[in-house]
């Protein structure tokens, strides 16, 4: 039994060292330049594709101003979707289960989305705060709701992927406790356990990949209201 | 007639496969006459010696490289604490030293021409096993235990 189940997300140290710097340039020696050949080796191709379509899926929507974001976005989506996807591998630590991290990740890119609307279109942005076709009575109350809801998309893109990542690791733990504190009395609920702990990490998979995703995306639909 | 002195093939690293940086000059190891056969020859000036016989020659293996260019594994092991005074321990040196190791295992694992599972999966079985390492001073009081 463990003594605490949130021990796995407490910030690794080495003798007194933050160790959590090293936890984030890992994913940096999984992709290596790309070389000048017509034909490269396989990673190399496999990971080429992969970024083409996600730029390619990130980009269409935005007009030629977005486009100067593509790095951005990119490098971001490659980042999070390597943390997540390493964190599922055992006793490995993942930084965006910390909310500080994800929050340092959320509020500087969605301001600078805001920022690049008030300053390029101020009206055009400011005029999203009412949507159209409003009843008149509802105005005052509609603009207020819309500005929380502005103003709390930093809080929800960090909370969000920190609380997916959280949860997911929290259920794979509690169930392969359960699991393994079951084996000796009745295993076959065991064995059903271990099934749904199958069933789960399979989910965890896809809640990572798609968690990144979702980040992302949402980056970019707030900067194609603003751009 | 005398033999011909014994040829040895180069050295065989092609300069394509050494990735971006040049290659390190290999460790030239040139046959030597050993100085025992080499004393009684001192003398010789006027024609041509008579050849020697073949039990006489020494072939020792004596490396014409200074032992700051020597490999890890050529050194003796007498020889192993100046052969670390002298590496290169400034950040420069030490970035270098990653950077070799790093496109070592890439060009051996990964950009080749057929890669598998393999060259990926190394890595992460070994960043699987640092992190074990990291964590063990909170992952021993997660043993199965009656009392905890």
């Amino acid at each position: 039994m463990n003594l605490s189940f949130f021990d796995q997300f407490s910030s690794p140290n080495l003798l007194g060292i933050p160790l959590i710097l090293l936890s984030l340039l890992f994913p940096t020696l999984l992709f290596p330049s790309p070389n000048n050949r017509w034909i490269n080796n396989r990673l190399s191709t496999i990971q080429t594709w992969l970024l083409h379509l996600i730029t390619k899926q990130l980009m269409v929507p935005l007009n030629k101003n977005g486009h100067k974001w593509a790095m951005m976005f990119t490098s971001l989506m490659v980042m999070l979707l390597t943390i997540n996807l390493l964190g599922l591998l055992p006793y490995t630590f993942t930084p965006t289960t910390q909310l500080s991290m994800n929050m340092a990740l959320a509020f500087p890119l969605w301001l600078a989305t805001l920022l690049t609307g008030l300053r390029n279109q101020p009206s055009a942005s400011l005029a999203h705060l009412l949507p159209e076709g409003t009843p008149t009575p509802l105005i005052p109350a509609l603009i207020l709701i819309e500005t929380t809801s502005l103003l709390i998309r930093p809080l929800a893109l960090g909370v969000r992927l920190t609380a997916n990542l959280t949860a997911g690791h929290l259920l794979i733990q509690l169930i392969s406790t359960a699991s393994i504190a079951l084996m000796p009395t009745l295993p076959a609920v065991s064995i059903l356990t271990m099934i749904i702990l199958l069933l789960l990490t399979i989910l965890e998979v896809a809640v990572a990949m798609i968690q990144a995703y979702v980040f992302v995306l949402l980056l970019s639909l707030y900067l194609q209201e603003n751009i | 007639m005398a033999a011909p002195p014994p040829r040895f093939p180069p050295d065989l690293l092609p300069v394509s496969l050494s990735g971006p940086f040049p290659p390190r000059p290999a460790a030239a190891t040139r046959w030597r006459r050993c100085r025992v056969s080499a004393a009684g020859r001192q003398g010789d000036r006027g024609p041509r010696p008579a050849p020697l016989p073949l039990t006489a020659l020494c072939l020792c293996l004596c490396p014409a490289v200074p032992l700051k260019d020597m490999k890890l594994l050529d050194v003796k092991l007498g020889q192993l604490p100046t052969w670390l005074a002298m590496r290169d321990f400034t950040p420069g040196g030490i970035g270098g030293a990653l950077r070799r190791g790093y496109e070592r295992y890439y060009n051996k694992y990964i950009n080749v021409r057929k890669g598998g599972l393999g060259g990926i999966s190394m890595v992460l079985a070994g960043y699987v096993v640092i992190s074990y390492m990291w964590s063990y001073s909170h992952l021993k009081h997660d043993r199965r235990r009656k009392y905890h």
